[in-house]
């Protein structure tokens, strides 16, 4: 079984380790040059070693399972490769959606996704005095970005309301922590956050010198402005999937995304799809979804099986066993004895930082009595990928542990397990180092986190049992200062993850996951939206295609037409970026007949320079 | 490393790209659009707006938010 | 004849039903999608006579070199309208035979030697060795060009209805998904899908689609300022599909981006973009002008071209149905052969003098119409 996985974000990581856990030979196709897509972007990631990355490539055409790729750095002689996959996931991500206004094509106004590129990899400031305008929640990590490389961040304008988040409460304290960790950077250096305000007009000759703040009425259109000198501008409103892989594979689109089954199954027999081209709701449901596409496309049984919930009582039991063995865990692991045991600390990789991983709960089977069978060492992986790049530090010993711990387990192990079960034995040797990394301060919060799952997990009677044991150990483990978070996480991830007769907790937990992501998803695009009124911020003059020069004017008065006949009518979209940038906003200014996918038809999906393309590619190395 | 940007030698980090030396140069635009002669450079940052193409080792059209440097380049704006 | 419906937003049906309000008929124009979004939004725009043997088609490619202008002048649009002029070259096919007979023919084909041809396309091989120029061949924006014909007829009281499919006939007129529009005749100008259309109307026809793809470049500094041809076909055949022919075709537009024509596959209504296809027109267009290596493909496009099996247009009445008219089956030179279409189907129609013989063109040839 040949999974390609493309994109090396959260949800594309995610999908390679599932894949490969799975059994598949995996290999990831991503564009740059270390994993971790945008999100990870400064704070490069690793997936499970038997995973092939092949970085700096990009796929620029799909022809069924057949991917068509170019590889290495664009200006130095890039190599031509041809892959075969039995089944292909896509995870292509997004780029920022720039809604136009005068003067947004100035040199110094960024896209939000630009100035964080800057500055998270590249530590370098976009400029002194930067508004930061748009909607949604990615705001905010761009201003504190700034922030860090020195810029001074005038203003945070969220052109919407978050009242709207009223409506759509979203109980999920990993996230309003953050929001809190963003606001308390905010705060400490005085940049104001406004709601209903908006950059809607950028002033300058060869560069922007000034912007127009507009607040703005619930449907965007303007009712007070003033004007600011800054000498840049971030924007962002929202995202744009990028689907053009997607679109050229015949995946069917809803919605302006990928159209899904739970697994990540699109329409089209052998494509999954995973993460913001399946509907924009962040890293960690990109990663859930990543990790079931993955374990799909990999045939994995735990996933493609029948889910039936229940029994999880069952398997709560049957953890409190395996848990208390994991209490014993470190010493048991470094001997490869008790493997069940070991299961248990495969959450707690994910845990032990303090935040939950959706690739920690990546295919958990791991049997009650133990030690028989590494079938839990699959949902380690995910954990490993995530617990590493959090307490860098923690690496180096992490793999010399490992290394320690993979030679006795190899002896134990059936053959065909052994590989599974060095990667195993590597997450677990991580797992405990970055416990060790860990502040106490996120130690506590792990722990916290830890029991919260736990008594999720747990029927009522066991809940307060495991519960105040796990208190009790997040506190002697604060004290001492070791471990922490492991068992509390053990208790937990085995818990869910511990199958019992025919329930696949593994994936249902990862389903659960998913689909309280995409609730998050839901209330973040109600609540975010671009509303109509962006239009009256155009003059005649402006221009919607930066790149073909197309002034908003040019569009008024087309009648009804077709993408296509649009395009081919007004220019915009046959420029350099080939509408990437413009056509959603096109379409909306134009009356276009409603056609999903020609917004996103780019058959040449990348680009390839002619004399590339006719070149013989590389097939199948 | 050393690169030359239009011909002027500078020293650069490794991993760095030829965007974000321009832009930590002080740049914001180095080139201009076929219709309208208006300036361009970083806009989208990640290699999707084509805004910020550069000339790289004589190869035309290399988006310079994506060019990690090596040792050696020689980068022309145009 | 008061009422025509012409069933067919593209370059030919608009040119029919431009044709025929200008002769004051009133033209209803259905199109079951957007208008001009298909084969017409996927073609080059060519004008041309350099690739047509003596005989028929080339009667009307002339005598559409002649209409077009007229046609222009009669309708008032920039369609960028470019007589850049065609340039065949080839490594050591001889040329000259296939020129002479289009000389005699009417064609302005003038051999000349390769260092007149590289004077003219600078950036061209070295290696060619034969060269024809033909001045009159010529370019028009086809999207362009089919609004503005569409334009004219709404200006002059005729109706376009996209979104409107034609489900068949009746005595009134055509039924169409939302109801029957009453008519005098119908023109069934449905390009490629033309074969599938008739047999909705009770008089199938046999017209079906070739694919066709075209890769478009980055802007270049140094534009191609003909459109070139490449004579040899030995790489079509060397390519081992026997289904898959390119012909190259390389211009420049006033975008400053390449348009690196074309293929002719036979994959049915197959819209999948092939690679190998791809490769096929990438290798012969660098082959042509290597400098072109460096430059990066934007993207690529494909359409359907109409063809009938002789490959010659069908334009006139159906003997089967009266009232039924046909104009499609024009390949890949549609936009070249449509402003002498609009003109022969109108008088054809209106029974005025026709400019050329309706005679190969007639529906009730050997092969074109089916056994219903």
């Amino acid at each position: 079984m040949k999974v390609v996985v493309v994109g090396g974000g959260p949800a594309g990581m995610a999908a390679a380790d599932a894949a490969v856990a799975a059994g598949a030979d995996t290999t990831v196709v991503d564009g740059e040059p270390v994993l971790g897509g945008q999100f990870h972007r400064g704070d490069p990631r690793r997936v499970d070693p038997r995973v092939r990355h092949v970085a700096d490539a990009t796929v620029w055409a799909v022809e069924g399972t057949r991917l068509h790729v170019r590889v290495g750095p664009d200006g130095a002689g890039r190599r031509g490769l041809v892959l075969d996959a039995d089944a292909v996931v896509l995870a292509t991500g997004a780029h920022d959606r720039v809604v136009p206004f005068p003067g947004w094509d100035l040199p110094g106004v960024y896209t939000a996704g630009a100035a964080q590129a800057l500055a998270k990899g590249q530590g370098v400031a976009v400029g002194k005095r930067v508004v930061v305008s748009g909607t949604g929640p990615f705001l905010l990590p761009v201003a504190r970005s700034l922030i860090g490389v020195g810029a001074r961040v005038l203003a945070v304008c969220e052109a919407n309301h978050l009242t709207g988040w009223l409506r759509h409460p979203v109980v999920d304290p990993g996230k309003l922590a953050e929001l809190a960790g963003y606001a308390a950077v905010l705060a400490r250096h005085r940049v104001p956050w406004r709601p209903r305000t908006a950059v809607v007009a950028a002033h300058g000759e060869d560069r922007v010198t000034a912007v127009t703040l507009a607040r703005l009425s619930p449907e965007w259109t303007v009712v007070a402005s003033r004007r600011v000198e800054v000498d840049a501008v971030c924007v962002t409103h929202g995202f744009t999937p990028r689907l053009e892989l997607a679109v050229a594979a015949g995946c069917a689109l809803d919605g302006g995304v990928v159209r899904v089954d739970d697994r990540g199954a699109t329409s089209v027999p052998g494509y999954y799809a995973a993460g913001e081209i399946t509907g924009v709701g962040g890293a960690r449901l990109a990663a859930a979804e990543g990790a079931l596409a993955g374990a799909a496309a990999a045939g994995a049984r735990w996933v493609t099986g029948e889910l039936k919930p229940g029994r999880r009582f069952g398997a709560a039991l049957a953890a409190v066993g395996s848990s208390v063995r994991a209490g014993a865990s470190r010493a048991s692991a470094d001997e490869g004895l008790s493997v069940g045991g070991v299961s248990g600390g495969l959450g707690s990789a994910a845990w032990s930082d303090g935040r939950s991983s959706s690739g920690a709960a990546t295919g958990r089977r791991a049997p009650a009595d133990g030690g028989s069978s590494v079938g839990g060492v699959s949902g380690g992986l995910g954990s490993a990928a995530w617990s590493d790049g959090r307490s860098p530090s923690g690496e180096a010993t992490g793999e010399a542990a490992g290394r320690r711990a993979v030679a006795p387990a190899e002896d134990r192990l059936p053959a065909g397990e052994v590989a599974a079960g060095r990667t195993f034995a590597g997450a677990w040797a991580e797992s405990r180092s970055s416990a060790r990394e860990l502040r106490s301060g996120r130690r506590f919060a792990g722990a916290w986190a830890g029991l919260r799952a736990c008594a999720r997990e747990l029927k009522p009677g066991l809940k307060v049992g495991v519960a105040w044991a796990g208190l009790r150990w997040s506190v002697r483990e604060l004290r001492s200062g070791r471990k922490v978070g492991v068992v509390l996480a053990a208790a937990r991830s085995s818990a869910r993850a511990v199958p019992r007769g025919q329930g696949f907790a593994g994936a249902e937990a990862l389903l659960r996951e998913v689909r309280r992501g995409r609730r998050f998803a839901a209330a973040l695009a109600a609540v975010h939206p671009v509303r109509p009124g962006w239009r009256t911020w155009l003059t005649a003059e402006t221009l919607v295609c930066r790149c073909e020069e197309v002034p908003r004017c040019r569009l008024d008065d087309l009648g009804p037409v077709g993408v296509r006949t649009l395009k081919l009518r007004t220019r915009v979209g046959l420029g350099w970026c080939q509408g990437r940038m413009c056509l959603v906003n096109a379409v909306e200014l134009a009356d276009v007949r409603p056609d999903e996918a020609a917004v996103h038809r780019r058959p040449v999906a990348g680009p390839v320079r002619l004399g590339e393309l006719a070149d013989n590619p590389e097939e199948n190395p | 490393m050393r690169v030359t940007v239009d011909g002027v030698p500078l020293s650069v980090r490794s991993g760095q790209t030829a965007a974000a030396v321009l832009v930590a140069r002080g740049q914001v635009s180095w080139r201009t659009t076929r219709h309208g002669g208006r300036p361009r450079g970083v806009f989208c940052g990640i290699g999707v707006c084509f805004d910020c193409l550069v000339r790289v080792n004589g190869v035309p059209d290399v988006r310079a938010c994506r060019r990690v440097l090596v040792d050696g380049d020689e980068v022309v704006t145009s | 004849m008061e009422h025509v419906v012409v069933v067919g937003s593209g370059i030919i049906g608009a040119a029919c039903a431009e044709a025929l309000s200008a002769a004051g008929v009133r033209v209803t124009v259905l199109d079951r999608g957007p208008l001009a979004a298909g084969t017409s939004a996927a073609g080059e725009g060519n004008v041309l006579v350099s690739d047509k043997a003596p005989g028929p088609e080339l009667d009307l490619a002339l005598e559409s070199l002649r209409q077009w202008p007229v046609v222009l002048d009669r309708i008032g649009r920039d369609v960028e309208w470019q007589p850049k002029g065609g340039l065949v070259v080839g490594t050591g096919v001889p040329l000259d035979a296939f020129a002479a007979g289009q000389r005699a023919a009417g064609v302005d084909a003038r051999t000349i030697t390769p260092a007149e041809a590289f004077e003219r396309e600078p950036g061209l091989t070295r290696e060619v060795t034969t060269a024809v120029h033909y001045p009159q061949d010529a370019q028009l924006h086809p999207v362009l060009a089919t609004t503005a014909l569409l334009d004219a007829v709404r200006g002059r009281g005729g109706s376009l209805r996209p979104g409107v499919a034609a489900r068949g006939l009746d005595a009134r007129g055509v039924v169409t998904d939302l109801g029957v529009v009453t008519c005098d005749a119908v023109v069934n100008a449905c390009g490629p899908w033309a074969g599938e259309v008739s047999r909705l109307l009770g008089a199938p026809i046999d017209v079906r689609p070739r694919r066709g793809v075209v890769l478009v470049t980055a802007p270049v500094a140094e534009p191609v300022r003909h459109k070139v041809y490449d004579a040899d076909y030995v790489g079509a055949v060397a390519s081992g599909d026997a289904d898959l022919r390119t012909s190259t075709v390389v211009e420049s537009t006033p975008a400053g981006t390449v348009l690196i024509g074309s293929s002719r596959e036979r994959v049915g209504f197959d819209a999948a973009i092939r690679v190998v296809v791809l490769r096929e027109l990438a290798r012969k267009a660098v082959r042509l002008f290597p400098g072109l290596a460096a430059v990066p493909v934007l993207r690529a496009y494909g359409g359907f071209r109409p063809y009938a099996p002789d490959h010659l247009p069908v334009i006139g009445p159906d003997p089967r149905r009266p009232g039924l008219w046909h104009a499609t089956g024009h390949e890949g030179a549609g936009v070249g052969l449509a402003a002498a279409t609009g003109a022969l189907l109108a008088a054809s129609m209106l029974g005025t003098r026709t400019a050329v013989d309706p005679a190969p063109f007639r529906v009730d040839r050997p092969g074109v119409a089916l056994c219903g």
